[in-house]
């Protein structure tokens, strides 16, 4: 039973710790509009 | 019984978080590799949060009484107060290391929150090394000692906590030095960090600083608390047995003290770095050893509800630890240490290395007294030593300590010259005259240290002074100078209350009839009469005693439910000089009372002494940084834009 919570637990709490490889990448800013803006 | 599974489950849960943060951790510090290590960092507040769930569950089993776990009937029953119920949590083995396990995360938490300064690598590794500690504590808690065992047959009540525990000073002393104990993990950890990632900076020592005088003001404050609780409770006249347990609360606080002062050196010559980081790491061990110690039960001490079978672990856990430490410093050492630790002895430098060397001396001594049982009884004959030993050894040393808290503060960085002679004139003088006045009513070492503490009130008086007529300001503006010094004041309160109760203590042994009077150190006392009082789970005896228009009522509980097991109610009076403490020995069927009365001189000091050492710290460090921040702010000049 205790193992079975345990499971649970982490199963919450994987999102929360595995956040910066979840999240979406920022994208890169496109060399040509870098050039254009500056 | 559903609580017990969720605790269980939770402490499961945290294991593997713990387990999972510390391998990554390292394993991203070594690889230099952010995203893994934030990952390993919230792997740690997740662990934290399951010690968090873990014991807010075990708190909602106390309170409501869940006798289907086998620590809440240990530790509760029916007709224990909520309040006392609820301190139950840490009145026994498990619960006492969940507790810890509780403040090691919150704590470790704050610490890794408030470290993105530090850099990626140091991060982590201290992330690796508090989860680690963290993993470790919860494994036992898991699988060892778990506090969420149950019971086959749930019992109609508990068993009550034990009677010397029912005290208003369990809501607060075990609270206090168990977090004084899970503090010093953080500044270990950081060190250790530090010395991996090749940090030998003061950067450390800077963002560990509040959690070292954080870990040395609960360990302080624990202290005090837990002499206050066996002076008023254990009944035997005196608040210091040098019992194992106090030895092992002792000397971290001795080795962070001797820290605190010289981390000052790094942080303003570079020096010492070698030797902050091995005080440091010394702190920590201590704490492990003294765990181990006392969970044990491998040396004989009153405190012997703490014991249990978890002693092995902690002492595997104990050199995992010196291993590991020895291997980090051995790593670094030297490399870290990139200037001479040349220092002229009348210099701030050289005062603060030689109470460095003195608190290491009496750590020495304590360590030896309380390990010498285990270790003569693995050589052959089992040796004990008592007070006297300690007072012996460490007494002159500690004398020592008190005159450099006169002189030091007065003594500037690299030499002193003759002005320093000239402002330590007041300090010499009211050392002298108050030893010389103590001396002539023979209380002997008593009168040089209560005469060396007055001499170094007065220096923190010249400081104050000095401080004031340049600009008062300075007061606020240097608060944490200011605030160490008045922190200085109440340990050397305390230590005029601890010399004065010791050599001045007059105590007499007597048997009274009703009527009689008896007269101790010129208190007399009264004897009127006795009754008896049965209360709901104990019978109290108690003997009246009239002390001027004071009624003194010193009783005996016996608690019939726990085998007759008895307990001695002391009653004390309190002038402005001396207590009166009486303890009821026995009632004689003849309606004669035995007593002991005691007659202790300023011992009221080491409370009030406690009191201003904690107002010091805390003066000292409210909005310091934010001060700090506010003039850095000021130097930093506007530019223009062109």
């Amino acid at each position: 039973m205790a193992i079975i919570v345990a499971t649970l637990l982490l199963f919450l709490a994987g999102p929360f710790v595995l956040w910066p490889l979840l999240k979406t990448p920022e994208e890169p800013i496109p060399a040509a509009s870098r050039r254009t803006s500056s | 019984m559903i609580l017990g599974y969720l605790g269980a489950g939770a402490l499961l849960a945290g294991v593997v978080l713990g387990g999972f943060s510390a391998l990554l951790s390292f394993f991203a510090g070594w690889r230099r590799a952010d995203l893994f290590i934030q990952v390993g960092r919230r792997a740690f507040y997740a662990a934290a949060a399951m010690t968090a769930i873990a014991a807010v569950l075990l708190e909602i089993a106390l309170l409501t009484h869940d006798f289907s776990l086998a620590y809440v009937v240990e530790h509760s029953d029916l007709a224990t107060p909520m309040a006392l119920v609820a301190a139950g949590f840490y009145g026994g083995q498990e619960g006492s290391l969940l507790y810890w396990t509780l403040i090691l995360g919150v704590l470790g938490t704050a610490s890794l929150v408030t470290a993105a300064s530090l850099g990626g690598r140091v991060l982590a590794y201290a992330t690796g090394i508090l989860a680690s500690i963290l993993t470790f504590f919860l494994f036992v808690l898991a699988v060892v000692a778990s506090p969420f065992d149950l019971l086959s047959v749930t019992p109609p009540d508990g068993l009550g906590l034990n009677p010397v525990l029912r005290d208003g000073g369990m809501l607060i002393h075990p609270p206090v030095v168990l977090a004084g104990f899970a503090a010093f993990a953080i500044p270990f950890a950081f060190a250790c960090a530090a010395l991996i990632a090749g940090r030998t900076d003061a950067a450390w020592i800077r963002h560990t600083r509040r959690f070292a005088l954080l870990a040395w003001s609960l360990q302080s404050a624990g202290l005090l608390l837990g002499m206050w609780w066996a002076y008023h409770v254990l009944g035997w006249g005196g608040y210091w047995s040098w019992d194992p347990v106090e030895n092992v609360a002792l000397m971290p606080w001795l080795a962070t003290t001797a820290y605190l002062h010289s981390s000052q050196v790094q942080e303003k010559k570079g020096r010492l770095r070698n030797w902050n980081f091995g005080l440091v790491i010394l702190a920590f061990l201590l704490v492990v050893l003294g765990t181990f110690i006392v969970r044990s039960g491998v040396v004989p001490s009153v405190h012997t509800f703490a014991i249990s079978a978890i002693g092995p672990w902690f002492l595997g856990f104990l050199a995992v630890c010196v291993v590991f430490a020895g291997a980090v410093l051995a790593l670094r050492i030297g490399v870290a240490e990139s200037r001479p630790a040349e220092a002229p002895l009348l210099s701030r430098e050289g005062a603060f290395t030689l109470q460095n060397l003195l608190l290491l001396g009496v750590i020495a001594v304590v360590l030896w007294g309380t390990i010498l049982p285990l270790v003569s009884g693995m050589l052959g004959t089992e040796r004990v030593v008592d007070a006297p030993y300690y007072q012996r050894a460490a007494g002159p040393i500690l004398v020592a300590v008190l005159a450099l808290m006169a002189v030091g503060p007065l003594l500037p960085w690299r030499r002193a010259g003759k002005a320093t002679w000239k402002a330590l004139r007041w300090s010499i003088a009211a050392a002298a005259i108050v030893t010389a006045a103590l001396l002539t009513i023979g209380w002997g070492w008593g009168a040089i240290a209560i005469g060396l503490a007055a001499g170094g009130v007065a220096t923190v008086a010249t400081e104050y002074a000095r401080a004031a007529r340049r600009n008062p300001r300075l007061l606020v503006i240097k608060r944490r100078r200011y605030g160490a010094y008045l922190a200085h004041v109440g340990v050397l309160v305390v230590a005029i209350g601890i010399a004065a109760s010791q050599f001045g203590q007059q105590e007499k042994d007597m048997t009274l009839r009703p009527g009689e009077s008896v007269t101790v150190a010129g208190y007399t006392l009264t004897y009127t009469g006795s009754e008896q009082q049965q209360l709901a789970d104990h019978t109290e005896f108690i003997a009246a005693m009239r002390f001027g228009g004071t009624a003194l009522a010193p009783s005996r509980a016996t608690y019939a439910g726990l085998g007759g097991q008895a307990l001695t109610h002391v009653a004390i009076s309190t002038t402005p000089l001396a207590d009166v403490y009486v303890v009821l020995a026995g009632l004689n069927v003849d309606g004669s009372a035995s007593f002991r009365v005691l007659v202790n001189p300023l011992v009221t000091w080491i409370w009030a002494g406690g009191v201003i050492l904690i107002l010091g710290v805390v003066l000292g460090n409210v909005g310091e940084r934010e001060m700090a921040a506010e003039l850095a702010r000021r130097r930093i000049p506007i530019t223009l834009p062109a």
